[in-house]
């Protein structure tokens, strides 16, 4: 999985994911060999144990994974506070100045993930824009609300 | 068509309404944080929680800085929104760690992630949904509340090949009529016809349900029904048709019925368990634990 590599990459971290690999159209998953096993009829598996993520032009991380990033020593992280975090999760970029903490340089096109106290609510990559450094969103869990317009919710 | 089913309430027993309303309810996600942490948060931004007593990881919730649907703790996957009775059938099904189960109507998912829970993450769910409108639902509540140990499939349940595995445990949440108490516009939609064939659905998934289940495995049959074609008429059925037995659920709502529109069922059918929305406050619901011997 060159992408997912790639990402870890920019986002600084190292993860190397155990299981069975395993590709759905655009998607990528590790699958425990358990799990794996009951996998018997593959034309129609529409998911299949932890999904990593997503390539779309570019890798873009699961919120399982992005979970499991936020709680290890190592990546890119920057932290923010309750209103910058529910902005980010509406899609917004986050500003160097608003970031409350980083860990981790700030270079350009540096991926870094967003933090509200242990919960990683994101990423996004850093650019400058008028001589401003910000944290451009390229992902963030708001996508689950933005996904769940127009589908049926449980009963 | 509200009168004629309101009618057939009162035959059943029951002087509904039509227009009861159930409470909003939240499933603690205990895959990714203990239930006492999850309340913590919710409490922190003024939510009003009470435990619903005969449900392990089931609330109500009012109030608090922002809906249910849209805070920090639910696009974290901590909780999920699942009516009250909805989240019942998991409870008497009661996956344990390392079991092979198999939910068969799954989409969207809510009950899905509820199996995982239980299990752990340890052990498989195979969920099974012909729609894959709604499949991508249960997708997505995969992926927030953080299970790792499901396979999930766009097919009929009946014709997967599910590659010679029987499993220990079965969910059918059969497709049904549904209720009034959470779709207002439930009595312009159904009519009787409506009913009977989905009757006839819920006989066929049942007979393949069956099949996938290993002897001595559990199969809980539930529906948001309130008409009994679906619900103790079914399980008559299975018991006339099916090597099964009953096992008795002891819980809220109440026996189902034994006499239902002049016809008399075996007693074995009051093991089963009804919610009728105005003694449990919850949606209309029906509950079956079958055992394969």
């Amino acid at each position: 999985m060159r992408e997912l590599k790639d990402f870890l990459t920019a986002v600084g971290a190292s993860y190397e994911p155990v299981g069975v690999r395993m590709n759905l159209n655009d998607r990528r998953f590790v699958v425990a060999p358990e799990v794996a096993a009951q996998i018997h009829d593959k034309g129609r598996l529409v998911y299949a144990g932890k999904l990593l993520g997503r390539t779309r032009g570019e890798f873009i991380p699961s919120a399982g994974l992005l979970r499991e990033l936020g709680k290890m020593q190592g990546p890119n992280k920057v932290w923010v506070d309750e209103k910058v975090g529910w902005l980010f999760a509406c899609g917004r970029d986050v500003f160097a100045e608003s970031m409350l903490k980083a860990e981790g340089e700030l270079a350009e096109d540096a991926c870094f993930l967003v933090m509200l106290g242990g919960d990683c609510l994101g990423y996004g990559r850093v650019e400058t824009a008028e001589g401003r450094t910000i944290l451009r969103n390229v992902f963030d869990v708001g996508d689950f609300l933005r996904r769940e317009r127009g589908i049926e919710w449980d009963r | 068509m509200k009168e004629i089913f309101l009618e057939r309430y009162r035959r059943l027993g029951h002087e509904l309404m039509g227009d009861e309303r159930t409470r909003r309810a939240i499933r603690i996600n205990t895959l990714l944080e203990s239930r006492e942490a999850v309340v913590g948060k919710l409490e922190a931004r003024g939510a009003k929680l009470t435990p619903i007593p005969w449900l392990r990881d089931g609330l109500y919730i009012e109030g608090g800085e922002s809906s249910a649907g849209a805070s920090f703790e639910y696009l974290l996957g901590l909780y999920s929104i699942q009516e009250a009775a909805a989240q019942y059938p998991v409870e008497v099904l009661a996956p344990e760690t390392g079991e092979l189960v198999l939910d068969m109507c799954a989409a969207p998912g809510g009950k899905t992630t509820q199996v995982a829970a239980w299990m752990g993450n340890r052990g498989v769910v195979v969920a099974v949904d012909v729609r894959r409108d709604r499949l991508y639902a249960l997708e997505n509540n995969l992926e927030r509340t953080g299970v790792e140990n499901c396979v999930a499939y766009c097919a009929d349940a009946g014709g997967l090949d599910y590659g010679g595995t029987l499993f220990d445990r079965i969910l059918l949440d059969a497709p049904c009529s549904g209720n009034y108490v959470t779709d207002r516009e439930w009595f312009k939609k159904r009519d009787i016809g409506d009913v009977e064939k989905n009757a006839m659905e819920q006989r066929r998934l049942l007979g393949t349900a069956l099949g996938q289940l290993r002897q001595g495995g559990t199969l809980v049959y539930t529906t948001c029904s309130l008409e009994p074609e679906e619900d103790e008429l079914n399980v008559q059925w299975l018991l006339e048709n099916h090597d099964v037995k009953l096992s008795e659920i002891n819980g809220p709502g109440c026996p189902a019925l034994t006499e239902v529109f002049g016809r008399s069922l075996s007693p074995e059918v009051a093991k089963c368990r009804r919610f009728w929305p105005d003694e449990t406050g919850t949606q209309g619901f029906f509950v079956a634990k079958v055992v394969k011997p």
